[in-house]
């Protein structure tokens, strides 16, 4: 008998306008049965909450939303309705955690052992939304949830040295090596595996000036709209066509 | 005929100042040397009670000096115990002297690694055996860890304005050949065995006990000639002795040296005081109300009296404390979120897009 497909649900916030674009363009090549979009942007996505054992919107507009995005009229997201559910962008922010830790590990006067980083790791995932409302589904009944990391900034957008940006809080990043990134990864990923879910992280050969996308992974129109935040649908292909089913 | 006695204050007379004021109306205690405004950075070290010192000043909205902050999301009791926030420095409790000095040599000369510890994969300081609970995972790592420490170090004693270092113990056990003095006794904690030709016991005499606080001093003086050194002696007393004296007895020596050389130090240098948190808990005229059940816990009441001794006599000398410097995250906070707006209205628009049918 062969082996059934597996079911995906690609849930997340405004991000998944990459992963869409990528599979309108054949980009992505991994093997799922079905698949399907779920989720809203910004404000909407605040509001879609974890109740009565599944995910689902607590407004109209958000209602709205997630319709408009799923496309087959899915109001509500339950464990059992889907193999794998990939949690994609959902306003995770990594960067907001590798900042301050590369700025600590490129810094020859500081130090931060495994043990600590992990454990600020764990703190930092409590505290993300996005992060306990997976914890919640999971335990809920889901088989499998792949947090995939939307991507640092993309470098050359914006003036990350502007007041409020990352280069001005941490100009140091930028000399951070592969091997900070990993020690920051590798906790996250542990991090995650410690709840029983999954951190599909941003591959090495995207990055660039410590913790920067490469501008070929901008969104169109990224200077006009001096957008630094989303990713070209090659973003969402590359790092979802790591994804093992 | 007139006697030195006839014109002394209230305060020197045990009648007037302690039998007719009882326990809790003793005043002026203490008269401080200097002033400590809330805007001083306050480094603080040494035992235990140092750390409920630095946490009342923060409390108090006075600068306690964290020269080693714990890093991002590494909070409250996560933080404690991996030993950020304790002290102003990540050294772990310092209870001699010699420990003070060793640390400082560290600092600012012969920064060596010296001995490390390693059992089972783990790495451990011996100037700081339980500072990682679980012991580091690397020689680098701990040697990395120890650099950032002796970086924050230097750091609080060059830009600190006063060092306030709470003695706590002379026992100690040394290392036979190098004569390094370990935080805790080897064998006691993670990391090491203990060796009987190798771990000596010493129980500091007063003359070796005051040479090094002289030293250490004199190197705090040298980094920092105006910065002011606070001592005070932890009143908690030692929870085990090596020494073969019946515990209760050996703490009175011990702390009896202890004293006895703050004190000292406190009379030869201008820029040195004494602030007699030791006998405001344990004084007999306390009766030991500061004590928790087992007499060794100093109990919150007790913290909370040594502290307002500590600004009622800052107050009584120097008058009301200027104004309390204000935390200036708060417009920090505000900015983030605004920005944090602004992209949602981008993220709407992007999504929207995508899915347009």
């Amino acid at each position: 008998m062969p082996l059934r497909s597996k079911s995906l649900l690609i849930f997340g916030d405004s991000n998944l306008a990459s992963v869409q674009h990528a599979t309108r363009q054949g980009l992505l090549n991994f093997k799922a049965g079905q698949i399907e979009f779920w989720g809203g942007a910004g404000s909407e996505f605040r509001h879609i909450h974890f109740g009565k054992g599944g995910m689902q919107p607590i407004k109209p507009s958000a209602e709205e939303m997630v319709l408009r995005v799923n496309g087959n009229g899915r109001k509500r997201i339950a464990p059992n309705d889907f193999d794998v559910f990939v949690f994609y962008g959902v306003r995770l922010r990594l960067a907001e955690f590798f900042a301050p830790y590369l700025s600590l590990l490129a810094d020859e006067d500081c130090a931060v052992s495994d043990a600590v980083l992990r454990c600020a790791a764990d703190t930092f995932l409590n505290d993300r939304r996005s992060v306990r409302m997976a914890v919640k589904f999971k335990k809920a009944g889901a088989a499998r949830i792949v947090f995939a990391y939307a991507g640092f900034p993309v470098w050359g957008i914006v003036d990350q040295t502007e007041e409020g940006r990352i280069l001005s809080n941490y100009p140091i990043v930028t000399q951070a090596t592969e091997k900070m990134r990993q020690r920051i990864w590798n906790a996250l990923i542990a991090a995650f595996e410690s709840r029983g879910l999954e951190l599909l992280h941003q591959p090495e050969d995207m990055i660039t000036q410590g913790m920067f996308t490469k501008g070929e992974y901008a969104v169109e129109g990224a200077v006009e709209k001096q957008d630094a935040s989303h990713k070209a649908p090659s973003y969402a292909a590359k790092l979802l066509n790591g994804l093992s089913l | 005929m007139s006697n030195p006695y006839e014109n002394l204050a209230e305060k020197a007379f045990w009648r007037s100042a302690v039998a007719d004021k009882g326990a809790h109306g003793l005043e002026r205690l203490w008269s401080p040397r200097f002033e400590v405004k809330p805007e001083h950075r306050i480094v603080t070290s040494g035992s235990c009670f140092a750390q409920h010192f630095g946490k009342a000043l923060s409390a108090r909205g006075y600068c306690w000096f964290d020269a080693e902050p714990a890093p991002p999301w590494l909070r409250g009791e996560d933080a404690s115990a991996f030993n950020y926030g304790v002290f102003s420095v990540r050294t772990g409790n310092i209870y001699t002297p010699r420990m003070l000095l060793q640390w400082l040599k560290q600092a600012f000369g012969d920064a060596k690694a010296g001995e490390l510890w390693e059992l089972d994969g783990r790495w451990y300081d011996p100037l700081r055996p339980v500072i990682e609970p679980e012991g580091f995972t690397s020689r680098d790592e701990l040697l990395e860890a120890r650099h950032a420490t002796l970086v924050a170090m230097r750091k609080a004693v060059r830009e600190g304005d006063v060092y306030v270092f709470t003695l706590g113990l002379t026992e100690c056990w040394r290392n036979t050949e190098s004569g390094l003095e370990y935080a805790l006794c080897p064998g006691t904690t993670a990391g090491t065995q203990f060796d009987a030709k190798l771990h000596r016991f010493h129980n500091t005499p007063v003359s070796e006990a005051a040479s090094d606080l002289e030293a250490a001093i004199a190197l705090l003086r040298r980094e920092n000639p105006s910065l002011k050194v606070l001592l005070t002696v932890s009143p908690v007393p030692l929870i085990a002795s090596a020494s073969g004296e019946h515990v209760l007895t050996a703490t009175s020596y011990s702390k009896s040296v202890l004293r006895a050389i703050a004190g000292e130090a406190a009379a030869r240098h201008d820029n040195v005081d004494y602030f007699p948190s030791y006998e405001i808990i344990t004084h007999p005229v306390f009766r030991g109300m500061f004590y928790a059940s087992n007499m060794r816990s100093v109990e919150p009441q007790g913290v909370q009296t040594v502290m307002s001794h500590f600004f009622a006599e800052q107050e009584r000398v120097f008058g009301p404390p200027s104004s309390v410097p204000t935390k200036k995250k708060k417009a920090k906070g505000k900015k983030r979120k605004s920005s944090v707006r602004s992209s949602d209205v981008k993220c709407e628009e992007e999504l929207l897009s995508a899915f347009e049918k």
